[in-house]
């Protein structure tokens, strides 16, 4: 008996300690969020808004970003000392950015720092990047680009594109004259545009070096088709090839040794690898077909094509090494123009259906086709380094116009047009 | 001749009367081996020459013989003329043998004396006037009714035991009954606080899914986040910091409001595993 | 009874002219497709009367081709086909006669395309319909050395714009004479 009250007394002391452990912190588990852009502040600069206003463009146009209009600001911290956390968490956005510009003299000296809202009392959550550059005021555009970069890579964790350009070709008709043709690098929002090359005849088919560097390029400038290669910052140009008949589409390989290129010399258009420092050719396709458009897997072992061997415009796959081909579309009468996303995952090219010309993207791995551009009017496209976003000319308003669009189809964007049609563009590199 | 007659009868009584009472402080002899010894006449020094351990046998006899006599009382009485007869014998007897067992009779009568003055604390002890058996009788119901009533206390206490036994089951399963109804509640606002913290979460693009990071997250009642600390990083920072966000954001997180409830709320331990979108 | 009558008829009479002025508004469309289509077809009007090159007379498909040598000359085509038609067959064989009679006399043919589809693609179906026609000369014995072929693709459209008129015109070959004599 007293035996059975000291077990019992034992077990309910277990009891309550057990109960009293367990309940010291409650476990939970969280595996699903929202798939939304992230709410952000960018509170213009003291001293100068354009660079948060370049930044807050960048940010709004990438679509992972919603950005808080300027005119709902009301408060205009320049620095972390200055926030008023409890104000920003009412406005529900996660993160701000803040900052100040001092000129001195030919230069800007510019603060800046990305704050997480929601970072709570304990100091070591606190995430503040203050960062101070010194730039030419003739720089301000890219530095700009700069920052959001660091806020699209400090908040999403992915690389951020607004450092990179693009080239396209500029044509102009100016009344009574005869048309111009230029070569034309730019910041990736379409601002600062510049000629790298003019001339009175077709420029074509630009291709960006893996390092940025440099473009090869179609020109016309002889009266034939020929393929050059020019040093964006020098301006520096080489020929490199001027075979009788095609001479086109170069492709510069992902270890930047060779270009693959179309030639015609033996009597079709076929693919060839060039070796720049050795200029050696190697042939890769043979036959009557037309084989065009090149273009290299991100691993360098393989090359994407455009062939009419099956009877129209299809896109084949051929291996360097033992020059296997295979067949890569199946949907729709004509394919062309691929290209591959940085995980070699997808191709994005120009598909048609019904006559319409539209992007799309080719999931290799489930053969599913799907349009990205609506208009039926689009060409070349390029992909973004990053993978997501594709660089795009189409028609608009009878003006030859370049599109943006990511590849899952939710940001369109449209770059500012020029004087004249855009055409041909291709996306730099990262910087 | 009457006279004769009268003097005998009175002096048969008065030795009765002389006879009996000399029986109450001689009854300590075993009565049962008197008659049987009454051949065995040598053998009372035996029953005289008592030793400590007849002594205590005999005590213990008498404990059993008090129940005994008093469904006996003839029997006794018959065995106390018995007795008397026989005291006369051995009365005289004991004067012969007087000297030599003097001694041992005092000592005899000391421990009579001892056990008298038990007996008469029993008696002190036993219920009211009766007839010599009745006391005796009643002395036994007495200790008959101690016993009685130790065995009762007994199992008094063990029905008190057993009571207790019972309330102590009682009071576990309600208790029981009670956790599970809290436990319900518990898991009903553990899910509640994932789902508002889920809605909040903006999970980073290209995630490696099998990453996760655990959060320490304490709560003031009301369920205001009052800190999210990270205790294990994914090795992902834009994960960390999404989750930290998400938790923050969706302050006040719901809790139950009674109070002993949500002190199990004030500190959640929260593992953040991107596997999927809620929209 | 009446006055419904009276709203049955204003309201289309509104109805009506809103819906004028949608279309005339229609320039304000938000739809690119249908804009641009718009302001094409307008545009192929502009087109017209400032193009580059000599008027519509290009279009002009008469079977009666210039046979007159050494003459530039323009062969059309159909849509994604190469094959030089029958009716331009007169007309390159006097300008191959005319080569076989003059050693120093250099043609180049440029092939062209309408603007649809990929840029190198439409190079090399240029490339193919001047071809044809080269083979046609030197069918007539015309040495290589006279000729020279070279494929502007659609980079040097005879018209812009996305009509079908815009097109056919862009789907050529032009015979021009670098030397003649």
């Amino acid at each position: 008996m007293m035996v059975n009250q000291a077990c019992r007394g034992f077990l309910l002391f277990f009891v309550v300690c057990f109960t009293g452990l367990a309940h010291a912190s409650l476990n939970l588990e969280l595996t699903q969020g929202i798939d939304a852009a992230i709410p952000i502040a960018i509170v213009p600069f003291k001293g100068n808004d354009t660079l948060s206003q370049i930044i807050q463009t960048d940010l709004q146009n990438s679509g992972h970003f919603k950005v808080m209009a300027k005119q709902e600001i009301e408060a205009f911290p320049a620095s972390p000392d200055d926030v008023n956390f409890a104000y920003w968490k009412k406005t529900g956005v996660n993160a701000l950015v803040v900052g100040k510009i001092d000129s001195q003299g030919d230069n800007y000296q510019v603060t800046f720092s990305i704050l997480d809202v929601f970072h709570g009392s304990d100091p070591q959550n606190q995430v503040t990047n203050t960062k101070v550059f010194t730039v030419k005021k003739a720089d301000i555009r890219q530095l700009a680009h700069h920052l959001s970069d660091l806020v699209y890579e400090q908040l999403t964790g992915e690389k951020g594109i607004f450092s990179t350009r693009i080239a396209y070709v500029l044509i102009e008709h100016p009344q009574g004259m005869p048309t111009k043709y230029a070569l034309v690098v730019a910041d990736v929002d379409g601002f600062n545009p510049k000629p790298l090359l003019i001339s009175d005849e077709p420029i074509m088919s630009p291709s960006w070096s893996p390092d940025g560097r440099e473009l090869a390029y179609v020109s016309f400038e002889n009266n034939r088709a020929e393929i050059y290669r020019s040093e964006v910052a020098s301006g520096k140009r080489e020929l490199l090839t001027s075979y009788p008949g095609i001479n086109g589409a170069p492709a510069w390989s992902p270890d930047g040794q060779k270009l693959a290129i179309v030639l015609s010399k033996s009597g079709y258009p076929k693919i060839y690898t060039y070796d720049l420092s050795t200029k050696l050719l190697s042939q890769i396709t043979q036959g009557s077909s037309i084989d065009t458009e090149p273009s290299f897997a991100p691993d360098g072992n393989s090359l994407v094509f455009t062939s009419d061997r099956g009877g129209s415009p299809q896109i084949y796959q051929v291996n360097l090494s033992d020059f296997d081909i295979q067949r890569l579309t199946f949907d729709g009468s004509y394919n062309s123009s691929a290209s591959y996303t940085s995980d070699g995952k997808n191709l994005v090219l120009l598909h048609r259906d019904g006559g319409l010309f539209n992007i799309a993207i080719l999931d290799l791995g489930s053969g599913k086709v799907t349009n990205l551009t609506h208009s039926g009017l689009s060409e070349s496209p390029s992909v973004a380094p990053n993978g997501k976003m594709v660089l795009y000319g189409s028609l608009y308003g009878g003006s030859g116009i370049l599109g943006i669009v990511s590849v899952d189809g939710q940001v369109r964007l449209q770059l500012p047009s020029r004087d004249g049609d855009v055409q041909g563009p291709v996306w730099s590199p990262y910087a | 001749m009457n006279n004769r007659g009268y003097k005998l009868a009175f002096f048969l009584s008065v030795l009765l009367h002389v006879g009996a009472i000399a029986g109450l402080f001689i009854e300590l002899k075993a009565p049962n081996d008197v008659p049987l010894r009454v051949e065995n006449k040598p053998n009372i020094i035996h029953a005289v020459a008592i030793n400590q351990e007849t002594i205590n046998a005999e005590i213990e006899k008498i404990s059993q013989q008090k129940a005994q006599q008093k469904q006996a009382q003839l029997t006794l009485q018959r065995e106390l003329a018995q007795q008397a007869l026989q005291i006369k014998q051995q009365a005289a007897e004991k004067i012969k043998l007087q000297e030599s067992a003097a001694k041992l009779q005092h000592d005899y009568q000391q421990k009579i004396v001892d056990l008298k003055k038990q007996q008469a604390k029993k008696n002190q002890l036993d219920a009211k006037q009766r007839h010599t058996v009745k006391k005796e009788s009643s002395k036994q119901t007495a200790s008959k009714q101690q016993q009685k009533d130790r065995e009762q206390i007994n199992l008094a206490k063990r029905e008190a035991d057993e009571k207790l036994l019972q309330e102590q089951v009682a009071k576990e399963q309600q208790e029981r009954q009670r956790l599970r109804g809290e436990q319900q509640v518990i898991e009903k606002y553990k899910g509640l606080i994932v789902k508002a913290i889920g809605q909040q979460w903006l999970v980073p693009k290209n995630l490696d899914k099998s990453l996760a990071c655990n959060l320490l997250v304490t709560l003031a009642p009301g369920g205001s986040v009052l800190s999210a600390t990270l205790i294990k990083t994914s090795g992902d920072s834009v994960l960390d910091r999404s989750a930290i966000a998400a938790v923050f954001k969706a302050s006040p997180l719901p809790v139950p409001t009674e109070s002993e409830l949500f002190d199990k709320f004030r500190e959640l331990r929260l593992t953040v595993r991107p596997e999927g979108f809620l929209s | 009874m009446r006055s419904n009558k009276n709203i049955i008829f204003w309201g289309l009479m509104v109805l009506l002219s809103v819906s004028g002025c949608s279309s005339m508004l229609g320039l304000k469309d938000e739809n690119p497709d249908i804009y641009s289509a718009k302001v094409a077809a307008r545009q192929a009007a502009i087109a017209q009367g400032i193009g580059e090159h000599a008027s519509f007379a290009a279009t002009d498909q008469s079977i009666r081709h210039l046979q007159a040598a050494p003459s530039d000359q323009t062969y059309y085509f159909d849509f994604d086909k190469a094959a030089v038609k029958k009716d331009y067959v007169d007309s390159i064989d006097s300008q191959a006669k005319y080569l076989l009679n003059t050693p120093n006399a250099q043609v180049v043919l440029e092939g062209n395309t309408d603007i649809r589809g990929s840029r190198e693609y439409n190079v090399a179906l240029g490339e193919n319909r001047a071809e044809r026609v080269a083979k046609i000369l030197k069918l007539n014995g015309v040495s290589t050395k006279q000729i020279r072929v070279v494929s502007y693709g659609a980079e040097k459209p005879a018209a812009l714009g996305t009509s079908e008129d815009a097109y056919r015109v862009n789907r050529r070959v032009n015979l021009k004479y670098e030397q003649r004599s």
